[in-house]
């Protein structure tokens, strides 16, 4: 369908334009009436009172069995047959079991202090030392030359 | 605990409700024009705070959202799968929800392939929808089942064996080799073993137990695992 070619309003407000400006006004009116009439269309005349009267007490309907009687996932796996289906079994019960810190750990956090406060010397130590006696290096240019 | 009482079909349920407290009805029941709560099965009725419903003997599967079910796929197309899952009417299954599928990367799903899938929309006028990925898009147990055994069982029990409350498994467990197994909504159980006598004794017991109330749970264990040492 071809759209409709609009005048502008600058057009419109011209003297000669003063009949088609008021047939355009009149088509507006009339079709937002028309839209007005089509949304009612779908609203229905509920008797207030009687609504009122049914909503004295208030009835859920739940059609499905797992509110009731606590049903849980179906997916189930023991003695360790599926360890992945056992760790959503987990996870769905809720049962999280607490990392123990303690026992993750291999090295002493006091160890680890004292193992680094006598080979920092040896190792980094080594490293800053060489870079301040470093040769300088010979410019590039040089070697590109040769 | 209520004591039980048994519903029919088309019994008015009286349910004394406190002030300002809403009511939750749950299968089996239905609220009238009347403002009445109707039966709608014949069952026990169970209560829970303010939660009602029935507890009755069923067969077929009737899907609602967010339950866990074991289908098997029946039919392949470009984009969805369809699924039978006990229901009145197969269930689509898209492609795209298994986890890091995209349009070029389709999971690899054959017909007749068992699934654990999440049914997504449960509705009595519409097809159903399964989905094989939770809300963060991660398969997290679901998805196809290999190898393995499945059986069907009534849908009373695989409530009940899926009850957090219900400590079957959980105590059979302890004293036999490890095992897998799911157990779907929808009245289907898979279980896969290392062993075939395992597996045939678990068929049995599973079986078995739809006859066994609750209490008496301890002591049919212990009948169980002697059976069960004497097969050996």
């Amino acid at each position: 369908m071809k759209s409709k070619v609009n005048l502008s309003s600058n057009v419109l407000q011209m003297k000669f334009m003063k009949r088609t400006a008021v047939e355009k006004q009149e088509e507006l009116a009339l079709e937002e009436q028309k839209h007005q009439i089509d949304n009612e269309h779908w609203y229905l005349d509920v008797d207030t009172e009687k609504k009122v009267a049914t909503s004295g007490c208030s009835v859920i309907v739940e059609p499905s069995y797992t509110v009731f009687d606590g049903i849980g996932f179906g997916r189930m796996s023991f003695n360790g047959f599926n360890p992945q289906v056992e760790k959503i079994m987990k996870q769905i019960n809720g049962e999280v079991e607490e990392k123990d810190d303690k026992e993750e750990k291999e090295i002493d956090d006091e160890e680890m202090a004292e193992h680094y406060s006598s080979s920092l010397g040896n190792t980094i130590g080594k490293k800053l030392g060489k870079r301040f006696f470093k040769m300088p290096q010979q410019p590039k240019a040089k070697r590109l030359a040769t | 605990m209520l004591e039980s009482i048994v519903a029919l079909p088309g019994d008015e349920i009286e349910i004394r409700r406190k002030e300002g407290k809403e009511l939750v009805i749950g299968p089996g029941l239905r609220k009238d024009n009347q403002n009445t709560i109707v039966s709608m099965k014949c069952g026990l009725l169970k209560k829970k705070e303010n939660f009602f419903w029935l507890e009755s003997h069923q067969k077929r599967y009737v899907p609602s959202r967010n339950e866990y079910v074991i289908g098997i796929a029946v039919t392949k197309s470009a984009e969805t799968i369809k699924i039978d899952i006990g229901s009145s009417e197969y269930a689509s299954l898209s492609f795209l929800a298994f986890e890091n599928a995209t349009k070029r990367n389709k999971p690899n799903v054959e017909i007749g392939d068992l699934l654990y899938c999440r049914v997504l929309t449960g509705n009595k006028d519409m097809e159903p929808e399964l989905v094989c990925i939770d809300a963060a898009g991660k398969a997290s147990g679901l998805g196809v089942l290999k190898d393995g055994f499945m059986f069907k069982i009534n849908l009373e029990l695989a409530r009940r064996l899926l009850s957090g409350s219900n400590q079957f498994l959980r105590e059979l467990s302890k004293n036999i080799p490890p095992f897998e197994i799911t157990i779907g909504m929808n009245g289907r159980i898979w279980i896969k073993t290392s062993s075939c006598k395992q597996t045939i004794f678990l068929f049995q017991a599973i079986n078995q137990y739809s006859n066994v109330s609750e209490s008496d749970t301890e002591n049919f264990i212990k009948n169980l695992l002697k059976d069960y040492s004497d097969w050996e």
